[in-house]
Protein backbone atom coordinates (compact mmCIF):
# COMPACT_ATOMS: atom_id res chain seq x y z
CA UNK A 1 0.00 0.00 0.00
CA UNK A 2 1.38 3.28 -0.77
CA UNK A 3 1.00 6.38 1.84
CA UNK A 4 0.37 8.70 0.63
CA UNK A 5 0.74 12.73 1.67
CA UNK A 6 -2.24 14.60 1.23
CA UNK A 7 -0.42 17.53 1.56
CA UNK A 8 -0.25 19.69 -1.77
CA UNK A 9 2.97 21.73 -1.27
CA UNK A 10 4.92 18.42 -1.23
CA UNK A 11 4.42 18.37 -4.88
CA UNK A 12 6.88 18.88 -8.12
CA UNK A 13 5.56 22.30 -7.99
CA UNK A 14 7.06 22.94 -4.52
CA UNK A 15 7.83 26.78 -3.75
CA UNK A 16 7.39 27.65 -7.97
CA UNK A 17 3.95 26.63 -6.57
CA UNK A 18 3.90 28.87 -3.51
CA UNK A 19 4.45 32.14 -4.88
CA UNK A 20 1.93 31.80 -7.86
CA UNK A 21 -0.75 30.98 -4.95
CA UNK A 22 0.32 33.75 -2.96
CA UNK A 23 -0.09 36.15 -6.25
CA UNK A 24 -3.21 35.03 -6.64
CA UNK A 25 -3.99 35.40 -2.87
CA UNK A 26 -2.60 39.22 -3.24
CA UNK A 27 -5.10 39.41 -6.08
CA UNK A 28 -8.01 38.81 -3.44
CA UNK A 29 -8.34 35.34 -5.59
CA UNK A 30 -10.91 33.48 -3.60
CA UNK A 31 -10.57 30.13 -4.88
CA UNK A 32 -7.08 30.20 -3.30
CA UNK A 33 -7.84 31.36 0.37
CA UNK A 34 -10.87 28.76 0.16
CA UNK A 35 -8.26 26.05 -1.36
CA UNK A 36 -5.68 27.27 1.46
CA UNK A 37 -8.52 26.82 4.18
CA UNK A 38 -9.52 23.60 3.03
CA UNK A 39 -5.85 22.22 3.43
CA UNK A 40 -4.78 23.66 6.50
CA UNK A 41 -7.22 24.79 8.84
CA UNK A 42 -7.87 21.85 10.10
CA UNK A 43 -4.19 20.70 10.82
CA UNK A 44 -3.59 24.31 12.26
CA UNK A 45 -6.26 23.69 14.75
CA UNK A 46 -4.41 20.11 15.80
CA UNK A 47 -1.22 22.14 16.13
CA UNK A 48 -2.40 24.88 18.29
CA UNK A 49 -4.08 22.16 20.29
CA UNK A 50 -0.44 20.75 21.00
CA UNK A 51 -0.07 24.23 23.05
CA UNK A 52 -3.44 25.14 24.49
CA UNK A 53 -4.29 21.44 25.88
CA UNK A 54 -6.82 21.11 23.80
CA UNK A 55 -8.84 24.21 25.29
CA UNK A 56 -11.23 24.74 22.72
CA UNK A 57 -12.29 28.74 22.60
CA UNK A 58 -8.20 29.24 22.72
CA UNK A 59 -7.35 26.86 19.58
CA UNK A 60 -10.64 28.37 17.37
CA UNK A 61 -9.24 32.14 18.73
CA UNK A 62 -5.36 31.73 17.86
CA UNK A 63 -6.18 29.44 14.50
CA UNK A 64 -8.65 32.41 13.25
CA UNK A 65 -6.14 35.15 14.47
CA UNK A 66 -3.34 33.23 12.54
CA UNK A 67 -5.32 33.42 9.22
CA UNK A 68 -5.59 37.30 9.74
CA UNK A 69 -2.02 37.53 10.60
CA UNK A 70 -1.14 35.84 7.09
CA UNK A 71 -3.19 37.90 5.22
CA UNK A 72 -1.80 41.57 6.39
CA UNK A 73 1.81 39.99 6.11
CA UNK A 74 1.06 38.67 2.98
CA UNK A 75 3.46 40.82 1.03
CA UNK A 76 6.23 40.69 2.95
CA UNK A 77 6.87 36.71 2.68
CA UNK A 78 9.50 35.87 0.64
CA UNK A 79 9.47 32.62 0.25
CA UNK A 80 12.78 31.62 1.91
CA UNK A 81 10.66 28.85 3.85
CA UNK A 82 7.61 27.21 2.36
CA UNK A 83 4.14 28.97 2.23
CA UNK A 84 3.44 25.89 4.54
CA UNK A 85 6.29 26.75 7.22
CA UNK A 86 5.49 30.16 7.08
CA UNK A 87 2.03 30.00 7.84
CA UNK A 88 2.57 27.56 10.67
CA UNK A 89 5.26 29.26 12.24
CA UNK A 90 3.04 32.04 12.52
CA UNK A 91 0.26 29.78 13.98
CA UNK A 92 2.82 28.64 17.10
CA UNK A 93 4.28 31.76 17.62
CA UNK A 94 0.45 32.96 18.17
CA UNK A 95 -0.24 29.87 19.88
CA UNK A 96 2.85 29.81 22.67
CA UNK A 97 2.34 33.54 23.39
CA UNK A 98 -1.69 32.42 24.43
CA UNK A 99 -0.14 29.70 26.08
CA UNK A 100 1.72 31.49 28.22
CA UNK A 101 -0.82 34.19 28.63
CA UNK A 102 -3.02 31.56 29.93
CA UNK A 103 -0.41 29.25 31.61
CA UNK A 104 -1.72 26.42 30.37
CA UNK A 105 1.17 23.91 29.21
CA UNK A 106 4.70 24.46 28.24
CA UNK A 107 5.38 26.02 24.73
CA UNK A 108 6.73 22.83 22.22
CA UNK A 109 9.97 25.09 22.20
CA UNK A 110 10.89 25.49 25.78
CA UNK A 111 11.46 22.04 25.70
CA UNK A 112 14.80 22.07 26.94
CA UNK A 113 15.02 18.29 28.80
CA UNK A 114 12.62 16.05 26.85
CA UNK A 115 10.86 14.63 29.92
CA UNK A 116 8.96 12.58 28.16
CA UNK A 117 12.17 10.54 26.84
CA UNK A 118 12.51 9.34 30.36
CA UNK A 119 9.63 6.91 30.26
CA UNK A 120 10.47 3.96 28.24
CA UNK A 121 8.29 3.73 24.70
CA UNK A 122 7.10 0.18 25.64
CA UNK A 123 6.42 -0.93 29.04
CA UNK A 124 9.49 -2.84 30.48
CA UNK A 125 8.00 -5.35 32.01
CA UNK A 126 7.07 -7.59 28.94
CA UNK A 127 11.01 -8.30 28.53
CA UNK A 128 13.38 -10.23 31.11
CA UNK A 129 16.66 -9.69 32.51
CA UNK A 130 18.30 -10.21 29.05
CA UNK A 131 15.97 -7.80 27.02
CA UNK A 132 14.34 -10.75 25.71
CA UNK A 133 10.26 -10.81 25.27
CA UNK A 134 8.38 -11.93 28.54
CA UNK A 135 5.35 -11.38 26.95
CA UNK A 136 6.01 -11.81 23.16
CA UNK A 137 3.52 -9.83 20.15
CA UNK A 138 0.66 -11.53 19.14
CA UNK A 139 0.18 -11.83 15.37
CA UNK A 140 -2.87 -9.76 14.91
CA UNK A 141 -3.70 -12.25 11.70
CA UNK A 142 -4.96 -9.41 9.40
CA UNK A 143 -4.26 -7.70 6.65
CA UNK A 144 -4.03 -3.45 6.47
CA UNK A 145 -6.76 -3.24 3.94
CA UNK A 146 -8.74 -5.33 5.70
CA UNK A 147 -8.44 -3.37 9.28
CA UNK A 148 -8.34 -0.05 7.43
CA UNK A 149 -12.12 -1.49 6.71
CA UNK A 150 -12.74 -2.38 10.42
CA UNK A 151 -14.81 1.12 11.77
CA UNK A 152 -13.56 -0.14 15.42
CA UNK A 153 -10.17 -0.54 14.63
CA UNK A 154 -10.46 3.18 12.87
CA UNK A 155 -12.08 4.32 15.64
CA UNK A 156 -9.06 2.95 18.25
CA UNK A 157 -6.49 4.60 16.04
CA UNK A 158 -8.22 8.19 16.45
CA UNK A 159 -8.93 7.51 20.23
CA UNK A 160 -5.25 6.15 20.99
CA UNK A 161 -4.00 9.32 19.47
CA UNK A 162 -6.24 11.74 21.13
CA UNK A 163 -5.11 10.47 24.46
CA UNK A 164 -1.23 10.81 23.60
CA UNK A 165 0.63 13.26 25.67
CA UNK A 166 0.49 17.01 23.83
CA UNK A 167 3.65 16.73 22.30
CA UNK A 168 3.66 13.14 21.37
CA UNK A 169 0.01 13.72 19.76
CA UNK A 170 1.18 16.88 17.87
CA UNK A 171 4.64 15.20 16.26
CA UNK A 172 2.91 11.73 15.28
CA UNK A 173 -0.41 14.48 13.86
CA UNK A 174 1.90 15.43 11.42
CA UNK A 175 4.22 12.66 10.61
CA UNK A 176 1.68 9.96 9.69
CA UNK A 177 -1.27 11.48 9.54
CA UNK A 178 -0.29 14.80 7.83
CA UNK A 179 2.63 13.29 5.95
CA UNK A 180 4.78 15.92 6.36
CA UNK A 181 8.58 15.49 6.64
CA UNK A 182 10.82 15.41 9.78
CA UNK A 183 12.56 18.92 8.44
CA UNK A 184 9.29 20.59 8.23
CA UNK A 185 8.32 19.16 11.21
CA UNK A 186 11.22 20.62 13.08
CA UNK A 187 10.94 23.75 11.65
CA UNK A 188 7.88 24.44 12.64
CA UNK A 189 7.99 22.95 16.40
CA UNK A 190 11.67 24.09 16.87
CA UNK A 191 12.53 20.84 18.11
CA UNK A 192 15.44 18.83 17.24
CA UNK A 193 15.49 16.13 14.95
CA UNK A 194 16.48 13.55 18.25
CA UNK A 195 13.22 14.86 20.19
CA UNK A 196 11.51 14.81 17.40
CA UNK A 197 12.23 11.03 16.51
CA UNK A 198 12.26 10.01 20.02
CA UNK A 199 8.61 11.96 20.31
CA UNK A 200 7.21 10.25 17.40
CA UNK A 201 8.59 6.83 18.06
CA UNK A 202 6.30 6.78 21.81
CA UNK A 203 3.69 7.85 20.36
CA UNK A 204 3.56 5.10 17.67
CA UNK A 205 4.56 2.65 19.85
CA UNK A 206 1.34 3.48 22.11
CA UNK A 207 -0.72 3.35 19.38
CA UNK A 208 0.45 -0.20 18.77
CA UNK A 209 0.54 -0.93 22.36
CA UNK A 210 -3.67 0.35 22.18
CA UNK A 211 -4.25 -1.59 18.88
CA UNK A 212 -2.17 -5.06 20.10
CA UNK A 213 -4.61 -4.46 23.55
CA UNK A 214 -7.53 -4.78 21.32
CA UNK A 215 -6.42 -7.99 19.26
CA UNK A 216 -5.41 -9.56 22.28
CA UNK A 217 -8.83 -8.92 23.70
CA UNK A 218 -10.22 -10.28 20.94
CA UNK A 219 -8.88 -13.67 20.82
CA UNK A 220 -9.67 -14.50 24.20
CA UNK B 1 24.22 -8.48 18.69
CA UNK B 2 20.77 -6.62 19.33
CA UNK B 3 17.95 -8.10 21.83
CA UNK B 4 14.13 -8.25 21.30
CA UNK B 5 14.11 -4.87 23.86
CA UNK B 6 17.15 -3.06 21.66
CA UNK B 7 15.06 -4.02 18.87
CA UNK B 8 11.99 -2.79 19.59
CA UNK B 9 13.03 0.65 20.48
CA UNK B 10 14.59 0.69 16.87
CA UNK B 11 11.37 -0.03 14.85
CA UNK B 12 10.08 3.25 14.14
CA UNK B 13 14.00 4.28 12.68
CA UNK B 14 13.54 1.42 10.41
CA UNK B 15 10.13 1.67 9.58
CA UNK B 16 11.11 5.31 8.39
CA UNK B 17 14.38 4.10 6.71
CA UNK B 18 16.04 5.95 9.02
CA UNK B 19 18.92 3.45 10.58
CA UNK B 20 22.54 3.73 9.80
CA UNK B 21 23.88 0.79 7.60
CA UNK B 22 25.53 -0.84 10.76
CA UNK B 23 22.15 -0.93 12.58
CA UNK B 24 20.14 -1.70 9.68
CA UNK B 25 22.01 -4.96 9.33
CA UNK B 26 21.95 -6.08 13.03
CA UNK B 27 18.37 -5.33 13.35
CA UNK B 28 17.78 -7.04 9.59
CA UNK B 29 20.05 -10.21 11.49
CA UNK B 30 18.06 -10.14 14.96
CA UNK B 31 14.61 -9.88 12.97
CA UNK B 32 15.48 -13.53 10.47
CA UNK B 33 16.04 -14.87 13.89
CA UNK B 34 13.24 -14.06 16.06
CA UNK B 35 9.57 -14.89 14.86
CA UNK B 36 8.47 -12.47 18.53
CA UNK B 37 10.12 -9.64 16.53
CA UNK B 38 9.06 -9.92 13.36
CA UNK B 39 5.40 -10.14 14.56
CA UNK B 40 6.30 -6.94 16.55
CA UNK B 41 7.73 -5.00 13.41
CA UNK B 42 4.36 -6.39 11.25
CA UNK B 43 2.36 -4.50 14.05
CA UNK B 44 4.71 -1.64 13.80
CA UNK B 45 4.31 -1.56 9.70
CA UNK B 46 0.22 -1.92 10.27
CA UNK B 47 -0.05 0.90 13.02
CA UNK B 48 1.71 3.02 10.46
CA UNK B 49 -0.06 2.01 7.91
CA UNK B 50 -3.49 2.64 9.56
CA UNK B 51 -2.08 6.57 10.87
CA UNK B 52 -1.31 7.47 7.24
CA UNK B 53 -4.98 6.21 5.90
CA UNK B 54 -7.14 8.39 8.90
CA UNK B 55 -8.88 10.65 6.89
CA UNK B 56 -8.46 14.40 6.94
CA UNK B 57 -9.99 16.78 9.18
CA UNK B 58 -12.47 19.31 7.76
CA UNK B 59 -13.23 22.50 7.97
CA UNK B 60 -16.45 23.63 10.16
CA UNK B 61 -19.04 25.20 7.03
CA UNK B 62 -19.86 28.14 9.48
CA UNK B 63 -15.84 28.51 10.38
CA UNK B 64 -15.45 28.80 6.42
CA UNK B 65 -17.69 31.27 5.24
CA UNK B 66 -16.61 33.39 8.07
CA UNK B 67 -12.79 33.23 7.39
CA UNK B 68 -13.95 33.73 3.20
CA UNK B 69 -15.77 37.19 4.75
CA UNK B 70 -12.74 38.58 6.33
CA UNK B 71 -10.84 37.30 3.37
CA UNK B 72 -13.30 39.98 1.21
CA UNK B 73 -12.83 42.37 3.86
CA UNK B 74 -9.40 42.31 3.72
CA UNK B 75 -9.06 42.42 0.30
CA UNK B 76 -11.52 46.01 0.09
CA UNK B 77 -8.83 46.92 2.43
CA UNK B 78 -5.63 46.12 0.24
CA UNK B 79 -7.65 47.81 -3.00
CA UNK B 80 -8.32 51.71 -0.99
Amino acid sequence: MLVTSRDPCVTPVGMAGDSELVARLLDGDDAAFATLVDTYHSTMKRVAAGYLGGAPTAVDEVVQETWMAVLKSLDRFEGRSSLKTWIFRILANRAITRAKRERRSVPMSAMGTLEEADQPALDPSLFDGSGMWTTPPVSWGTDPDRALMDGEIRRLVDEAVATLPDRQRTVITLRDLEGWSSTDVRNVLEISETNQRVLLHRARSKVRAALESYYRGRDD
Amino acid sequence: MINCKDFTEQTSDFVDGELSWADWAQFRFHLLMCPMCKAYIEQMNLTKILLSETPPGSVEPEVKDELMKRFRVWKAGEDE
